[in-house]
């Protein structure tokens, strides 16, 4: 694909306090010193990161775009604008790579899933004009919920005539309890254990695959393309966060009573927060509470075989 | 002049910079390895969206490490890295087995591209911690590496999260590269 194209050559009527107010290129090998000349550059953001510049301390508000070959140093106005611009040009990357990969098409009609963030298709990308102006969007507008469903609405009318596909995403989301992550809460998780059957969000998709595979298997739901037979979107649909936690929580609540029965009655009085400490946390929660949580769950060592063999068998045929 | 003849010298004989793309599939340990190279520490990490660059100091050479994300349809874009790289480290899950095969396709897949031709090859037998994890040997052979003609490579066992193997690694990389003159 084309990729999308950012570009600095803006209206500063447009982008009010948007507007970045120094815009700088270097070769990573030697400087290029003519910002004018830099000012009509153009970079692929679909293979470019963007990094806070801790180095460069003498310039205030400043971070990077990385691409494979040039660096790019902008200046922000003000720390909140700086944070705003690195949030949004991170999620028009994050839709980049996972828009941009190969669909998956799938025998279900679509049905209403409004916000979901990757509902564009595939061929919407083909025009590198599209790509421009959807960029342009995200960045100018300065609100990537309204650009979502800008592009999403434009993306339907032009996929109209084509043949009716769902992704995984759109279909494993509507299945009960798979609008939040199965260890936190958080909202539209896009990442799954592949042999726990569950959805979470990237952060606790991180502390399971700290864990090694032989106990948890994660792929993602966008960018993992080839994962995603129909067999094992069956399997899922026929499991769910709602289901899935019922058992493996059920067993993680049964453990703790469990506990509190062999500790010492001396101690019973504070059995209670022991208890408690197993308590589900919800996405705000530190990374450390979530590992906890998430260890304690994931790690029982009863979790019944049939179950695990089952997944195995579906998941490992292909 | 003086200026000029500053740059140039230091350019010549000062800390040679060298680009290291860091490949494998996704959860193999790159973005670990990358930040316990860089900050000698365990990091938290979650998957990897785009990719992570870095700058690591050892041996006298500067390395200019890029980490890409391993998911597979991420995997395409890594050729766009591929221009002026010196090597590659290559970061396999010794315990994940079952992907081993997805791991050595993918693995001869990017010693075929042309822009390549040059480059070094380390390759780190990752999550020795882990049980069930192949040894150095295992991982030899599973990835197919006495298949490798014309380059230069090293495979060693390393534990990014003990922080083992990950050094001497970055030794063999550095005498690889002085010798060759990168």
């Amino acid at each position: 694909g084309s990729g999308s194209q950012l570009s600095s050559q803006r209206n500063s009527s447009e982008l009010g306090s948007g507007l970045l107010s120094r815009w700088l290129s270097s070769h990573y090998h030697g400087g290029v010193h003519d910002e004018k000349s830099a000012a009509r550059h153009t970079v692929n953001l679909l293979t470019s990161t963007i990094k806070v510049d801790a180095d460069q301390s003498d310039l205030r508000f400043c971070f990077r775009i990385i691409s494979p070959t040039k660096n790019y140093t902008l200046q922000a106005e003000s720390a909140l604008d700086q944070m705003d611009w690195i949030e949004k040009i991170t999620g028009v990357i994050a839709s980049l790579l996972s828009s941009q990969a190969p669909e998956r098409c799938l025998p279900t009609s679509p049905m209403g899933s409004g916000h979901h963030r990757s509902a564009s298709d595939s061929s919407s990308f083909e025009s590198s004009d599209f790509d421009h102006a959807a960029v342009e969007e995200y960045t100018s507008e300065r609100n990537l919920t309204s650009a979502y469903h800008e592009r999403q609405s434009r993306g339907s009318q032009q996929q109209r005539s084509c043949v009716k596909s769902e992704k995984p995403i759109d279909v494993l989301r509507r299945v009960c309890g798979n609008d939040r992550c199965a260890d936190c809460g958080a909202p539209e998780p896009d990442w799954a254990s592949l042999n726990l059957g569950v959805l979470v969000c990237i952060e606790c998709s991180g502390v399971h695959r700290n864990l090694g595979v032989h106990i948890s298997k994660v792929r993602s739901l966008t960018l993992d393309v080839k994962v995603w037979e129909p067999s094992v979107i069956t399997l899922f649909q026929s499991l769910g966060n709602a289901f899935a936690n019922s058992v493996w929580e059920e067993l993680l609540q049964s453990r703790s009573a469990f506990h509190v029965d062999l500790t010492p009655p001396s101690l019973h009085k504070s059995d209670k927060p022991q208890l408690l400490l197993m308590g589900k946390p919800s996405h705000s929660d530190s990374i450390s509470v979530k590992e906890k949580f998430i260890h304690a769950k994931v790690q029982y060592p009863l979790w019944p075989l049939r179950f695990n063999c089952f997944m195995h068998n579906c998941i490992y045929r292909m | 002049m003086g200026i000029m003849f500053t740059r140039l010298f230091s350019s010549l004989f000062g800390n040679k910079e060298a680009r290291i793309l860091v490949l494998g599939l996704d959860n193999a340990g790159k973005t670990t390895i990358l930040y316990r190279l860089q900050m000698g520490e365990v990091v938290s990490t979650i998957p990897t969206i785009g990719f992570n660059v870095e700058t690591v100091q050892y041996n006298n050479i500067k390395f200019q490490v890029w980490d890409l994300g391993g998911q597979t349809s991420i995997r395409p874009y890594w050729r766009c890295y591929f221009p002026n790289t010196q090597a590659i480290i290559y970061v396999v899950d010794s315990s994940d087995t079952e992907r081993l095969v997805i791991a050595k396709d993918e693995f001869h897949a990017i010693l075929e591209e042309e822009e390549l031709r040059g480059a070094v090859v380390l390759i780190f037998a990752n999550k020795q911690d882990l049980p069930g994890a192949l040894d150095d040997a295992a991982v030899t052979e599973a990835l197919e590496l006495h298949k490798i003609k014309n380059r230069q490579w090293a495979i060693f066992k390393t534990s990014a999260i003990k922080g083992e193997g990950l050094f001497e690694g970055l030794d063999w990389l550095s005498n690889t590269l002085k010798s060759i003159g990168g």
